[in-house]
């Protein structure tokens, strides 16, 4: 287990510390009881890569930690966007075109966390901020805060950061859709030990605003304010790598 | 993890010999819950059921010499593996598009008597999500086509597939086939007729590209039919060419726009599948036109 997220020792401005050792992995957030549709089924063991541990699978490429390892050493984010892979954000309606643009001023937004306070995305102002779209029962995601890349990278990426780094996830799953709600997302946050806040966007206004199209999709705010990453964690869904 | 065995090695596999194996795919593994809570999908068993046979030599033969592919015509068979895919389910192309996971085959002959080709992908159809998310795949059922190479009477499979409709579930199957114990495909079947239509050949001279600068760093590929029209297109997967959408052209095209930003000897060697129509006959061909200059 633990093999993608061990992989990019960024030894940059941005240090990741790449943990060879395995750790208690992170358990599993309940079901939503509400939930319409048969609860997605997590990724099976034999789903991860074909690597050995501490090896990449052939091709990998760690995109979101690639992008904050340019950003850490004061350059350009060379691969600036990737194609999104995911569960689809469980959207309340089609919306309208996204405004959010690589390259250009990341639109503002305020939500409501867990426990009910506003979160503004000026609230970090002169920082990095990386977004998450999230939902804890989608089985990419699930992958993911297991044994895929975010077992730990938020932590590590925020405690490297020095303060300068913020993480933060978003829901854009609409009421009674697959992993919506402020309860369940409060019990993911513990059952995944997250520290950073789960902001709920149930009317979709802000996952319609940044385009997200899937969950896990990765989005990083340099600290000028400008969109400077969109797509997927890596090119690896569920660990595979595509081709 | 913590309830599921997603650490337990070795699933079990089914490795009996199937004759048209009626295989039933391994359960999926239990769904996100705490013990107290129901977990529906785990009593249900799994929603893709597998079924295997050979494709008639004549449709064998027919497809190597309309695709031009002078290996698949050598092939000692073709092997079939339906998905039976309940209705309003779907499962997904070799590329999954915005959402998804490709329906992957693993084909292995163990004994080294043979070998197993790559897997033949039927062109999809775009599967566009609540939320505006465009995905490839099939509607429910589906067939994917493997190649057999030599004189070997066994191959063994491992298929993994995301099957999806609102939420998704992850399963797989393995089986061990005895080919000579594999019943031939009726060749009537409409599924797998359309199946064997989908699998796409070069698109030749029937369409011609030219490349156009777009707003910003896009770049869009024009695709004309020299008669007929183009429908559809479907991308190959790749981020150094990131397939951004296509839209209708006038004059029957399609424009297909691309945002460049890796190297590029890193770009697939193709641009993906188009679905072209002339009067009432469908194609599907595989575009391979020179990228455009760095």
């Amino acid at each position: 287990m633990k093999l993608i997220h061990t992989l990019p020792c960024l030894a940059l401005a941005l240090t990741f510390a790449c943990s060879q050792q395995a750790e208690e992995p992170a358990k599993e957030p309940a079901a939503d009881a509400a939930e319409a549709e048969p609860a997605d089924a997590k990724p099976e063991a034999d789903a991860k890569p074909e690597a050995k541990a501490g090896e990449a699978p052939e091709g990998y490429e760690a995109y979101l930690a690639n992008a904050l390892g340019d950003l850490g050493a004061g350059k350009a984010v060379a691969m600036a966007e990737s194609q999104p892979y995911g569960c689809s954000v469980k959207y309340a309606d089609a919306g309208g075109e996204a405004s959010a643009k690589v390259g250009e001023p990341a639109p503002a937004f305020t939500l409501k966390d867990t426990a009910g306070a506003d979160v503004s995305l000026a609230d970090f102002k002169g920082k990095t901020v990386i977004i998450e779209w999230f939902n804890p029962d989608c089985p990419f995601v699930v992958y993911a805060h297991g044994d895929g890349p975010l077992n730990d990278m938020a932590k590590k990426t925020v405690d490297a950061g020095g303060g300068e780094v913020v993480w933060i996830a978003i829901n854009s799953g609409a009421t009674g859709k697959q992993g919506h709600g402020a309860e369940r997302n409060e019990q993911a946050r513990k059952d995944w030990k997250l520290d950073h806040a789960v902001l709920l966007d149930e009317d979709g206004a802000v996952g319609h605003m940044y385009g997200a199209k899937t969950t896990p999709q990765m989005y990083v705010v340099n600290p000028e304010g400008v969109l400077v990453y969109a797509g997927g964690l890596d090119n690896a869904p569920m660990g595979e790598v595509r081709s | 993890m913590a309830a599921g065995g997603c650490k337990s090695e070795g699933p079990a596999s089914d490795t009996k010999p199937a004759a048209a194996a009626e295989a039933k795919a391994e359960a999926p593994e239990a769904p996100e819950a705490s013990p107290s809570e129901a977990a529906p999908s785990e009593e249900e068993g799994p929603k893709v059921q597998l079924a295997f046979s050979r494709v008639g030599p004549e449709q064998q033969a027919a497809l190597a010499e309309r695709t031009g592919d002078a290996k698949l015509a050598e092939a000692a068979l073709l092997l079939a593996v339906r998905y039976e895919v309940p209705e309003g389910w779907h499962i997904y192309w070799q590329n999954p598009g915005e959402t998804g996971l490709r329906t992957q085959i693993k084909a292995q002959v163990a004994d080294g008597s043979g070998e197993a080709g790559e897997t033949l992908y039927p062109a999809p159809d775009a599967l566009v999500g609540p939320g505006g998310q465009v995905s490839y795949g099939w509607h429910e059922d589906a067939v994917l086509f493997v190649p057999v190479f030599g004189e070997t009477p066994s191959v063994d499979i491992d298929s993994r597939w995301l099957v999806c409709r609102e939420s998704c579930i992850r399963e797989k199957k393995k089986a061990s086939l005895s080919l000579p114990e594999l019943a031939q495909a009726e060749a009537a079947d409409p599924l797998l007729a359309d199946m064997l239509s989908r699998v796409p050949e070069p698109a030749a001279e029937r369409v011609t590209g030219t490349w156009r600068a777009e707003a910003g760093k896009d770049s869009a590929l024009v695709l004309q039919a020299e008669a007929g029209a183009v429908e559809a297109f479907f991308p190959f997967a790749s981020d150094a060419a990131l397939f951004v959408a296509s839209e209708a052209e006038a004059g029957d095209g399609l424009a297909v726009r691309y945002r460049f930003q890796g190297a590029r000897e890193t770009f697939p060697e193709g641009q993906g599948v188009v679905r072209w129509k002339d009067g009432e006959t469908t194609r599907w061909l595989t575009l391979a036109l020179p990228w455009p200059e760095a």
